[in-house]
């Protein structure tokens, strides 16, 4: 039996049986070390087949199994069984570290224009390391699609940038017109991403109409601004509403089954805790500085310090009070969502998600960025590892729609933008 | 020659007609058939032997990202191309351009800026009318280094909260607050000052401060922004103030050979600068501090006393 093995985003092998068993004594290979051998089709854990005859269709498997890469924070386990399927993320920091660098390069040198490709082989990277029952997703977006888009966008960027500097009333046309256009931008992204991510080679679809994003921004947008912002969470439900309802995956349709209420209520909870965390961070700067004062003599020199604990407070507030919110928000979202007869389950946690942000802040910023792509992938594994999908009839039985081409200019230009419209 | 064989399936094609998409580290591969069926293969050794074998060659990207060694010397090569291009690819580049910006556009971006703070942060000069035809005239007067045709046009305003301080628009026209005025003791310091705004003017340090700022912030978006926008925005805080600590260096350079030019010494501005901060910061109030310095977009003012002896003794 040859055997090979992938460690560090590298496959080493051919290893005869000894020198694999070996290995496996060593601890160099342990149960999750993706293996292969010659009468496998596909890598798998070694854990999965040790000991017993392998078969030929892949297991499913729990991908936080005890024993899993110990990062800061331990994932739960989701339970397993014929009718649930989890998530998995097999991409590794220093893989995507590899490519990412030499596509900055790359974008860098060619003054932006190589970004399109930089992005597709990000998506992809992304993508194909995203699996759920066995298979993976993959991106079919077309570099020269996206480039188009980010020269449209590059160009209303420029504008809004620099006309009040020339001209206002240039700059208002400007503004209004990306403003009347936002709806169809905004309609086109998403459109524009789903249809060109594909599942075992069923595309998703998106079918909302820029007439029904523009009622929806604008509707509930002027009520949000009518009642001094105590609306938007309204606003945030039906923007994501209108998003997950008018999605699908190939003929079937995505369902968002919860109304306004519930998002009100983690919005409501997040005030809270941020008032909590607020004021219990605000009581213990003012008594750090007044120590300090006491300390130092109220020297002027130490006046530093107050904005610099500001500051601290704030990222401090900042990592409890965001992590709270993006975890409840995705959990509810997702947890409601339905395709067909299945649904997701979504069990992210505040402390599981403040600890990979913490970590991948604070080396970020260590690094200088470097730790960027560890950073990325520490986040893309988390929320795999918090998703599954329950189906009572199997995932064999989801059909293809109609193909058609879409183009990329409202997915681009939504990003340079700065709008943010990912769920 | 590929064959796909399964349960009522099955379907060939030479490797050559099929879309092989690129490795990524051990991500399932799909290979696209010519009519868009595709076929979702686990990356494994016996497909990359296959795939060899059958003369499928990598794009010299894949190859790159492959080997550590490469991927070093990318790295290399990246940190290398941004610092000279920050040090100075981009100030000479900004350089030219601005040299080359039709004087209608920069009448038309000094004319937004002033539009945009007249009224609210600055307002008409309480100083009487023959006093700024006095000075305007004497200014008109001095000798001054080579400035490339930009005839420098002097305004008055009243400064309020913003104190006494004078600066340079990108067309050529020179602001001087009336606070500024009062806290010159004579008129040899006020034309200092407007030597050394002149130079500002001269060599068109707004416009390139302007371009060279935008370029900054776009580089650390495409790096730093998918990180953090805060990030990005202190960073380019900071690198924008050092660009602008030269352009200051550069001004101070052209005003004391302009004031040697007019049989006066580079000492005034020095002296005159003293002044200002000692003004500016009992306007504040505190003293200060040394952290600031790092943060400024001013080289520290002991520093531009001693360019100054150092100029006034050349």
């Amino acid at each position: 039996m040859i055997w090979h093995y992938r460690e560090g985003g590298r496959s080493i092998g051919p290893l005869t049986e000894e020198e694999f068993q070996q290995l496996v004594a060593d601890g160099v290979i342990t149960s999750e070390t993706q293996v292969w051998n010659d009468g496998a089709g596909i890598w798998r854990p070694y854990g999965s087949i040790a000991g017993s005859d392998a078969p030929h269709m892949p297991h499913l498997q729990p991908s936080g199994a005890p024993g899993a890469e110990t990062d800061s924070v331990s994932a739960p386990l989701l339970s397993v069984g014929p009718a649930r399927h989890a998530f998995s993320f097999s991409g590794s920091g220093s893989e995507y570290f590899r490519i990412w660098i030499v596509n900055l390069l790359l974008t860098i040198v060619t003054l932006g224009i190589y970004s399109a490709w930089a992005k597709v082989r990000r998506s992809q990277y992304f993508y194909r390391h995203m699996s759920m029952g066995g298979a993976s997703f993959d991106y079919h977006g077309k570099p020269l699609a996206i480039l188009k888009g980010r020269i449209i966008a590059a160009v209303l960027a420029i504008g809004l940038q620099y006309s009040p500097q020339v001209s206002m009333t240039a700059y208002s046309v400007i503004l209004v017109v990306v403003l009347l256009i936002f709806p169809f931008l905004l309609t086109r992204s998403f459109a524009f991403r789903l249809h060109n991510s594909s599942w075992r080679s069923i595309r998703f679809r998106f079918h909302g109409m820029a007439k029904d994003a523009a009622k929806t921004l604008y509707g509930y947008g002027l009520l949000a601004a009518a009642t001094f912002g105590l609306c938007y969470p309204a606003l945030y439900h039906r923007l994501r509403a209108f998003g997950f309802n008018n999605a699908s995956f190939g003929k079937t349709a995505f369902r968002l089954g919860i109304g306004a209420g519930p998002v009100f209520g983690v919005f409501v909870k997040t005030v809270f805790l941020m008032l909590g965390t607020g004021l219990a961070g605000a009581f213990l700067v003012v008594v750090g500085v007044a120590g300090i004062a006491v300390f130092t003599g109220a020297h002027t020199k130490y006046a530093f310090i107050a904005p610099v604990l500001g500051f601290a407070l704030y990222f401090f507030v900042l990592l409890i009070v965001y992590p709270f919110f993006q975890a409840s928000m995705t959990n509810l979202l997702w947890g409601n969502l339905r395709l067909g007869s299945g649904r997701f389950e979504s069990i992210q946690t505040t402390r599981g998600l403040a600890a990979i942000w913490a970590k991948n802040a604070l080396l970020t910023l260590f690094t200088l960025g470097l730790y960027w792509p560890w950073a990325a992938v520490n986040l893309a594994r988390y929320r795999a590892q918090t998703l599954a999908f329950a189906t009572p009839m199997g995932v064999d039985h989801f059909t293809a729609d109609a193909e058609s081409d879409m183009s990329a200019a409202g997915e681009e230009v939504t990003d340079v933008l700065n709008f943010d419209i990912s769920f | 020659m590929l064959s796909v064989n399964g349960r009522g399936l099955s379907r060939a094609a030479a490797l050559a007609d099929l879309e092989i998409s690129e490795p990524l580290d051990g991500a399932p591969r799909t290979l696209r058939f010519s009519d868009g069926a595709s076929c979702e293969l686990q990356d494994t050794p016996a497909l990359a032997a296959h795939l060899a074998a059958s003369g499928h060659a990598e794009s010299l990207v894949v190859r790159t990202q492959r080997r550590w060694h490469l991927v070093a010397a990318a790295f290399a090569a990246l940190a290398i191309i941004l610092f000279a291009g920050y040090r100075w690819v981009l100030p000479l580049a900004a350089e030219k351009l601005a040299f080359r910006m039709p004087h209608a556009v920069l009448e038309r971006i000094s004319s937004q800026a002033i539009a945009g703070v007249e009224g609210k942060w600055i307002f008409p000069s309480q100083l009487p009318e023959n006093r700024q035809e006095k000075l305007r005239k004497h200014f008109a007067s001095l000798a001054l280094p080579p400035h490339d045709g930009v005839t420098t046009r002097v305004e008055f305003r009243s400064g309020g909260m913003l104190g006494p301080n004078a600066f340079a628009l990108p067309d050529g026209t020179i602001i001087f607050f009336d606070e500024l005025v009062k806290l010159a003791e004579n008129d040899d310091e006020l034309v200092a000052v407007f030597a050394h705004e002149a130079g500002h003017a001269a060599h068109r340090h707004g416009l390139r401060q302007i371009i060279q700022q935008s370029v900054v912030a776009l580089v650390l978006a495409a790096y730093i922004g998918d990180v953090s926008t805060l990030g990005g925005a202190v960073s380019g805080w900071l690198l924008e103030a050092k660009y602008s600590r030269d352009f200051e260096r550069d001004a101070d350079r052209y005003a004391a050979q302009a004031l040697k030019m007019n049989n006066l010494s580079p000492l005034l501005l020095g002296e005159f600068l003293m002044k200002l901060e000692q003004a500016h910061l009992r306007q504040k109030g505190g003293t200060g501090g040394n952290i600031t310095n790092y943060l400024s977009t001013h080289p520290p003012t002991e520093e531009r006393m001693k360019a100054m002896q150092d100029l006034a003794t050349q």
